[in-house]
């Protein structure tokens, strides 16, 4: 550790990304700086750029710095972690026009300066942070972080993966059928994918969904109600994913949504009922910009900021339980660490519940669910535990032997 | 002593009135695309000259005559105080302005460009204005303090007149030093396409250049990666900056709108991207005052359809005669004609059985006589026209037409171009101050904001009366930039509006007199019209006016270039 234990522990909170999330993400780790504790932590934000640069800096802290983009960035220093154990946190990039000022004055630039880190706090949504990326970088730099492992990500975000998975150790899943972008002719002929998942079992009748395979919040998502719809709601996921999925669409239904916590045993918070503004599914819009902005003054809170029925009171107490308990489960398996937030379908017809998916890194790391649980967990908490257990993660992975040698070259 | 703290002072003041003043007119400079004449046109049109800062000149020149005439013994000291009066006048008139920065529809970005126009220009200013104000002092003798003052003030007219003139001569200044610069990052662009080559489409036409560019993009987009320039960049320089910033080797397609700004520019914009296909959407009456005639506008589309290479494809609209005699004269191996008017002659991909919805348009192509049929969002015979050439070139591109079908369903319309949208009244109040009243429920907004032309416009009423609603509500400026045919073609339109509207609001100054004489002679009852002084007050008065049901199109919305009076 580069400091002390008597000294405040500097979280890196990481965020942005190239994924279509990124604002979303930007949400979640302005609530996560501001909710952390400061007597026990120096937070620092760690910004990645849509174009895959990393920036720290206090005008991050602020929502302004990012609708000012691009041109803000010139206000915050670039950094990056390099992919070697033992430098102890962020790499500065010198930048380039000030040290050719500072060249003048005959200074010398130190390149490899770092700026110290103990733990890092991955608060991104979506590709390259949610899914398994980000983790294995971490991993590579042989730091501590919060939060899910690279294959407990990578498993949770491919939501085909994950349910086949969860299916075979017994957790109800809905039919699907996985359609890759390779089996669509040059020409753009869409027969083969469409009589692909016509003649599965279950998909002879519309409507149908369709959902890019390792997306979260909605975005590439459509219903299918026809042939015509089919082949525009295939064409339309591809662009963001080369391989999606179709599942039917239940036509009346409801999600159920659980948190879990990583703890030394693992906590279920209560259930929630998300509401769509207009009936029928959550759009991007419900999920995000609905909540806030519009109304004008009041800023979009992200996931916070949904309509929605918390603990439920009139839900049959058997869904709550079963929805509960399959979801941690479900996080057991999968070996998700942090805060993770299980989705559950409910078929209204049938009462029969389906696992829909897990989002290992939730919009605003769910805290809406934790502050009504009981016992309540505050955000501030929250963030404290998966600091504390991100560190005994560690703790742990650092005490198993490790044998390298090089003793199969000298025989 | 004091004559020379007068011209010391004045030129200072003076200074500031340029620092501040020219900010505004560089915003219109730029809004005309730097291009001298233009500005100069606008400059004359909107009497744009200054007149504050010169009335206070011309008063001051007029008391220092009259003072001296009937106070001859007084005159040197109220000449003096008045003197300072009306400096300080002027300082207060150029700071109460505006900041073109923040304000405006349009506002000015200050661009690497501008900065270079702007203190070059001011350079220039100062040198004018230490030139003129010292020639003057040195050549009047310093006894006649009346006469040094009065030709102070002459001078200071002169020069604040002529201020926007200094921009248009440094931007002179600039041109082979920004040519220069501009050749290299094309040089640099000119070299990625190479590299990576992409099949290139280029897109002309008058009108519809960019709705084409955004349906091609959706669906060559679907099967494989496209670079497409966002918004309505269509300019060499513009295609150049998003190349070198964003091409990337994996892109199958580059889609490039190419805006036809004057003889050649299309031809300059080929050596860029050379394109293999080319659409040409129609050859119009827009943007007639650029080229002073439809024989030269036909001459500068004509270059793309020259560029294409003798294997490539040319698809044209077989609904223009000019679009027809265009690929006449330019034989490929593929031409390909598009349109719903089969009277023009053979239509490789016709497109009937358009109906109108809230929600969109559903319709019928003909394509190698087999029958598609489709659904899109896009409203209005024109938008409709551009979703079919983009259709035709995608078949040709090879992509299979049913797919080329089911990618059109998932084009967004985009803003201003006939977006139906249901929004409740509420929401068109855009000011403040409005009389408090404001009706509950929803009307459908038929925004058609976008640079509004003759055809457009007809076929944005026709939408109107065909989807379903309560009263039909039109809000427009007219339409510019049409040369000598914009009044004519402005009453035609509201002749048409009469028959289809239930209330007009008129907006603006611009084509006033030919709306109103349409919409009267096209029968519309005087208490359906009404005339307003801008955009947002025409749309207040709506939020009050409007009730549940009600169908509003808002036809083109002009930049501040047209809108209303500007003052300086």
């Amino acid at each position: 550790m580069t400091n002390g234990s008597g000294k405040r522990k500097t979280v890196a909170v990481m965020f942005g990304g190239r994924s279509t999330e990124h604002e979303i993400s930007i949400i979640t780790a302005l609530q996560v700086l501001e909710a952390m504790d400061t007597v026990k932590y120096q937070a620092i934000p760690v910004y990645i750029a849509p174009s895959g640069r990393w920036y720290t800096g206090d005008p991050l802290w602020k929502r302004d710095f990012y609708k000012g983009m691009p041109g803000t960035l010139a206000d915050a220093q670039e950094v990056t972690l390099l992919p070697v154990p033992g430098i102890g946190g962020l790499t500065i990039i010198p930048n380039k026009s000030k040290k050719s000022g500072f060249a003048l004055f005959g200074k010398k630039e130190e390149s490899d300066e770092v700026i110290p880190v103990d733990i890092f706090f991955p608060a991104f949504h979506g590709s390259y942070g949610e899914d398994g990326c980000i983790q294995g970088l971490l991993e590579l730099a042989d730091v501590t972080y919060t939060g899910s492992d690279l294959l407990a990500s990578a498993i949770a975000m491919s939501k085909y993966h994950c349910k086949k998975f969860l299916e075979s150790h017994g957790i109800p899943v809905l039919p699907s059928v996985v359609l890759s972008r390779e089996n669509m002719s040059a020409g753009g002929d869409l027969t083969v994918l469409r009589n692909q998942v016509l003649s599965a079992e279950g998909f002879d009748k519309f409507p149908l969904f369709i959902k890019p395979a390792n997306l979260g919040s909605s975005i590439g998502i459509a219903k299918a109600t026809d042939n015509a719809s089919l082949d525009s709601a295939i064409l339309q996921a591809f662009k963001y994913d080369h391989q999606i999925i179709v599942e039917p669409c239940l036509d009346n239904k409801m999600e159920i949504n659980v948190s879990i916590m990583d703890d030394v045993e693992p906590k279920i918070s209560v259930v929630e009922i998300p509401v769509a503004e207009a009936g029928g599914e959550l759009t991007y819009e419900d999920k995000y910009i609905r909540a806030g902005g519009k109304k004008g003054g009041q800023l979009s809170q992200g996931m916070a900021g949904l309509s929605r029925v918390i603990d439920p009171t009139d839900l049959d107490p058997t869904i709550k339980s079963n929805a509960q308990q399959w979801a941690l489960r479900a996080f057991k398996l999968i070996g998700c660490g942090g805060v993770a937030r299980i989705d559950f379908m409910l078929d209204l017809n049938t009462n029969n519940l389906y696992f829909n998916e897990i989002n290992p890194l939730p919009g605003s790391l769910a805290f809406y669910l934790w502050s009504h649980s009981k016992p309540s967990v505050l955000f501030t908490d929250l963030i404290d535990t998966m600091l504390e257990r991100a560190m005994f993660t560690k703790q742990k992975k650092s005490a198993l032997v490790r044998e390298i040698g090089f003793q199969a070259l000298l025989k | 002593m004091e004559t020379i703290v007068l011209f010391v002072v004045g030129s200072l003041v003076n200074l500031y009135f340029y620092y501040r003043r020219s900010l505004r007119y560089l915003k219109y400079f730029q809004q005309e695309d730097y291009t001298g004449k233009r500005f100069f046109n606008w400059l004359k049109e909107k009497k744009a000259f200054d007149r504050k800062g010169s009335n206070i000149c011309v008063g001051m020149v007029f008391f220092t005559m009259v003072l001296n005439f009937l106070l001859p013994s007084m005159s040197t000291i109220i000449v003096q105080v008045l003197s300072a009066i009306a400096l300080a006048m002027l300082i207060l008139t150029v700071r109460g302005e505006e900041d073109p920065r923040t304000t405006g529809k349009i506002k000015l970005k200050m661009t690497a460009r501008s900065k270079r126009i702007y203190y070059l220009s001011m350079a220039l200013y100062v040198v004018a204005l230490i030139a003129t104000n010292l020639g003057w002092y040195l050549y009047i003798s310093r006894e006649s303090k009346e006469l040094l003052a009065l030709a102070f003030w002459v001078n200071q007219f002169l020069l604040i007149r002529s201020q926007p003139l200094f921009l248009i001569l440094a931007n002179s200044l600039l041109q082979p030093y920004e040519t220069g610069l501009q050749e290299g990052f094309a040089n640099e662009a000119r070299a990625l396409i190479k590299k990576h080559g992409p099949i290139v489409i280029g897109i002309t036409g008058s009108y519809g250049k960019t709705s084409t560019k955004i349906i091609l993009r959706e669906i060559l987009g679907s099967i494989a990666p496209t670079f497409v320039p966002p918004g309505s960049i269509n300019s060499y320089m513009g295609v150049t900056r998003e190349i070198r910033e964003k091409l990337q080797p994996a892109h199958k397609y580059a889609v490039i709108e190419m805006g036809a700004y004057y003889i050649g520019s299309i031809r300059r914009m080929c050596t860029l991207t050379p394109p293999q296909a080319a659409i040409i959407t129609a050859i119009g009456i827009m943007h007639l005052e650029r080229f002073g005639g439809q024989d030269s506008v036909l001459k500068a589309k004509s270059e793309l359809a020259q560029a294409v290479p003798a294997d490539g494809i040319l698809v044209v609209n077989g609904d223009d005669p000019n679009c027809r005699l265009m690929a006449a004269e330019n034989p490929k191996k593929t031409v390909l004609y598009y349109g719903w008017d089969e009277s023009n002659g053979h239509l490789d991909a016709k497109i009937y059985d358009i109906t109108a919805t809230d929600k969109g348009s559903n319709f019928k192509i003909r394509w190698q006589d087999q029958e598609y049929e489709g659904f899109t969002q896009l409203l209005g015979k024109p938008l409709l026209s551009n979703a079919l050439a983009s259709f035709t070139l995608a078949c040709a591109l090879g992509i299979a037409p049913q797919t080329v079908i089911s990618a059109m369903r998932n084009v967004r319309t985009e803003n201003n171009r006939l977006e139906p949208v249901r929004v409740p009244i509420s929401s068109l109040r855009v000011k403040e101050n409005g009389n408090g009243h404001v009706a509950t429920g929803e009307v459908l907004r038929l925004n058609d904001a976008y640079n509004s032309n003759p055809i457009g416009f007809a076929a944005a009423l026709e939408v109107l009366g065909q989807v379903s609603g309560n009263r039909k509500i039109l809000v427009t400026p007219g339409m510019i930039e049409l040369g000598d045919r914009q009044d004519l073609e402005n009453k035609l339109v509201a002749t048409k509006a009469a028959s289809v509207c239930d209330l007009v609001l008129v907006v603006g100054d611009t084509n006033k007199k030919a709306l109103t004489d349409g919409l009267k002679e096209g029968g519309l009852d005087a208490q359906k019209l009404k005339e307003f002084d801008d955009m947002h007050t025409a749309l207040t008065y709506l939020s009050e006016f409007c009730a549940d049901g009600d169908v509003v199109l808002i036809e083109n919305d002009l930049g501040d270039l047209y809108e209303g009076e500007v003052s300086f």
